[in-house]
């Protein structure tokens, strides 16, 4: 009997695993294994095209330079300010656009698909496009610019202080769309009976939204507030499509860096250092965020 | 858990024995006694090589018609008639994807190395082998057979390309742009300096807007504003100072820095440098007819013999490259060739089949005189003549251009220690001088103080 359940046991066992395996075998090939052999790379002077045997031992020579690098410097700022610029900007107007696409208005669905359009568009074809409505000289906004009394509009994307506002400009446009439709799921779990008490007790909509929708929404605001802070530090293509880290150094961001020196320039084992020192700098935002969650969510 | 770890090792041993066994020869009594019976068949015949696959990647080169046709010949060849030749085709990301290849163990045999900087990078990083060894295997003399090339063929003492062709710029106008402004073709005979060049495209330029026409095209490639500094200095290697290091305070840097932001931002004779990061505007752009001047290598000769491509209603015409001063006719360019990768499976082989490739390709140039030297060139000029015929660009002229032997070369890309970080730092403090955010004494200032930092390390 004992031998019959240990038996059973064992069979349930290996179903439950034999479900798994897939997924450990793609985590443990595509993510654990690259992730331990970027560690190893990062205290090595790896030499990519020979291998262990055109490689050396360096300790922690690698990550010395990455503190002294220049280029590591300018990028983790430049990420660091377009986190700043972009993902407050993208939660409140996600939010706000997911506020008043909650209400009874014609044609909702047709304008809820085309806020997301641009979240499924290609980067490459997304960016051509707004390169071209921001272009300094001949762009449609430089022209309305123009036309409302500016002499010297900006020059967006090829001007040192305005390119990476641009591109975090892009990048809200084009994530617009997936947080509009994460916060409205938010919004569709909460009671209507908080508005209409709400209402009775003679709040206006500013007021039901700023102490009604606002806390309660918060989880949802929480979880894209971690999600984008993480994206936004992986901003990449966007860069590469657009500025490639110009003018000077303005657009460099961390990501870019790594590719740069990883791809272009073969110095594997720095870029490797630069990946875990960004690792830690990310998980330390991230931390400070979820301590900071007891502050302002409301579960 | 345990038992979990013990059951994935078990997997791994047996993936990696299938894996094992997909990559063994097979080996059956039956085909050793084919073997056999073929092998007795064979002694009576001259001896037959073992078939080889032989990978080329070589981007770009795919667009230059005389790497085509060698390409195409060599595999008629009977000395490499063994070889299955695997030709990749060209891709967009191939500056990324090929290192990317090569580091992940597959096989090539031949690649493309497009100009110094690359060849330094590739030989730098041991993307790309020596030839040296492959070269005296082979008994062949680099000085005899590429002359003055030869030099450019190498990293150090070391050989690390077979030279296919060193490109020489020169200048393309559009004729219509001229005769609508009222101006002379440049004389093909005598070059004229870089302020006169200037001083032309402003009067070449006209329209406004979308309709506008620029006095000439400028691409964001750095050679493009440094070009008469290397004329007037001699070349990519004085972009240093006898100490080592960066030679940029030299005033004829500034004076060609300031040339180009007058004819982008006082000038307008050409597309600012915001225009041209914004627009991602390409060389091609030239063979639309908005722009009265332009000087490129050769491939701007190959797209005007391409009208199915690039159909035009406009004339073209070639002179010689504007110079520093004088009178001396100069240009520069750059030397590329084939390069053959640390993941070759028969580097010996690829240095023969890169060396024919070199020969073939000076048998088949038709718009740029091939680096081999021991092949004559029937056909150089002669298709570009018969193609260009509406455009009265004959053979005497497209010599006296691209080939007088009297024009001063200089070496287009930086030559030196650090010359991938130098690009990368002209590239970044140029640039924003080039969109004003930025002084030209303060660019000058920088890119000498981060150069020097760079070089004294």
């Amino acid at each position: 009997m004992v031998k019959r359940n240990r038996m059973k046991h064992i069979k349930e066992n290996a179903v439950g695993y034999s479900f798994i395996l897939p997924s450990i075998i793609g985590f443990g090939l595509f993510m654990a294994y690259p992730l331990l052999h970027s560690l190893f790379l990062s205290v090595m002077d790896w030499n990519m095209f020979k291998g262990l045997s055109g490689s050396t031992f360096v300790g922690l020579e690698n990550y010395k330079a990455v503190f002294e690098n220049e280029y590591f410097r300018a990028a983790i700022m430049n990420n660091l300010k377009f986190m700043v610029m972009a993902v407050p900007l993208l939660l409140i107007i996600s939010l706000l656009l997911a506020a008043l696409l909650n209400q009874k208005i014609y044609g909702r669905g047709m304008i809820r698909a085309m806020y997301f359009m641009p979240y499924i568009a290609t980067i490459t074809a997304a960016a051509v496009v707004f390169s071209a409505l921001f272009h300094p000289e001949f762009g449609p906004v430089n022209g309305l610019l123009k036309l409302v009394g500016i002499a010297d509009p900006p020059g967006w994307i090829a001007s040192v202080k305005w390119a990476l506002p641009t591109v975090a400009l892009f990048w809200i446009w084009k994530n617009m769309g997936y947080c509009v439709v994460i916060f409205l799921a938010g919004l569709q779990g909460i009671s209507r009976s908080y508005y209409e008490a709400a209402s009775i007790d003679g709040a206006n909509k500013y007021q039901q939204f700023r102490h009604i929708t606002v806390p309660l929404v918060s989880p949802t605001t929480f979880f894209l507030a971690v999600t984008s802070v993480i994206a936004s530090f992986q901003v990449f293509a966007e860069i590469n499509v657009m500025t490639q880290g110009g003018p000077g150094t303005s657009t460099v961001t961390v990501v870019y860096h790594i590719y740069d020196t990883a791809f272009k320039r073969f110095i594997m084992g720095y870029a490797s250092a630069v990946s875990w020192v960004f690792f830690f700098v990310v998980i330390c935002i991230t931390g400070l965020q979820w301590l900071g969650q007891k502050k302002w969510v409301n579960y | 858990m345990k038992k979990m770890i013990a059951f994935m090792l078990a997997l791994t041993v047996m993936l990696g024995t299938i894996a094992g066994c997909s990559q063994t020869q097979e080996s059956s009594p039956a085909k050793d006694k084919d073997n056999e019976v073929s092998q007795s068949e064979n002694n009576n015949k001259p001896e037959k090589k073992e078939p080889i696959k032989m990978v080329l990647n070589l981007g770009g080169f795919l667009s230059d018609p005389s790497v085509v046709a060698a390409l195409d010949e060599i595999q008629t060849l009977e000395e490499f008639s063994h070889m299955e030749f695997v030709i990749l085709e060209d891709d967009a990301d191939y500056d990324t994807k090929m290192p990317i290849a090569v580091a992940s163990g597959e096989q090539m045999d031949i690649i493309g190395v497009f100009n110094s900087i690359n060849r330094t990078r590739y030989a730098e990083a041991g993307t790309i082998i020596p030839m040296d060894d492959l070269a005296d295997k082979m008994g062949i003399d680099f000085e005899e057979a590429f002359g003055s090339h030869a030099a450019n063929a190498k990293i150090g003492d070391d050989i690390f390309i077979v030279p296919q062709r060193r490109s020489s710029w020169v200048l393309y106008y559009n004729k219509a742009v001229f005769d609508k402004a009222g101006m002379d073709y440049p004389d093909t005979d005598v070059p004229m300096t870089w302020d006169e060049y200037a001083a032309l495209a402003a009067k070449l330029t006209m329209g406004e807007s979308s309709n506008k026409t620029y006095g000439a095209l400028h691409m964001l490639w750095p050679i493009f504003w440094y070009g008469e500094a290397i004329m007037a200095l001699g070349g990519g290697d004085k972009f240093y100072d006898p100490e080592g290091l960066s030679n940029i305070e030299e005033p004829i840097f500034a004076k060609a820095l300031e040339r180009t932001y007058k004819m982008m931002h006082v000038d307008k004779s050409i597309p600012t440098h915001a225009d041209m990061v914004v627009s991602k505007t390409s060389p091609q752009a030239f063979m639309n007819g908005q722009y009265g001047m332009m000087v490129s290598g050769s491939w701007v000769l190959n797209w005007s013999m391409d009208k199915e491509t690039y159909p035009r209603d406009w004339k073209l015409g070639i002179a010689p490259m504007p110079v520093d001063a004088g009178t001396v006719p100069k240009t520069w360019g750059d030397t590329r060739g084939y390069g053959i990768p640390v993941t070759s499976t028969h580097p010996e082989e690829a240095m023969k089949v890169a060396i024919e490739l070199a020969r073939l390709g000076a048998k088949h140039a038709i718009s740029d005189p091939a680096s081999y030297k021991l092949e004559e060139s029937p056909n150089l000029y002669v298709k570009a003549e018969e193609i260009l015929v509406e455009d009265q660009i004959t053979i005497d002229l497209l010599k006296k251009t691209f080939a007088n032997p009297d024009t001063v070369f200089a070496v287009e890309k930086i030559m030196g220690k650090n010359n991938v970080d130098y690009d990368q730092v002209i590239k970044e403090e140029s640039e924003k001088y080039f969109v004003k955010e930025q002084d030209l004494e303060t660019t000058i200032k920088n890119i000498k103080e981060r150069m020097d930092k760079i070089l004294v390390k």
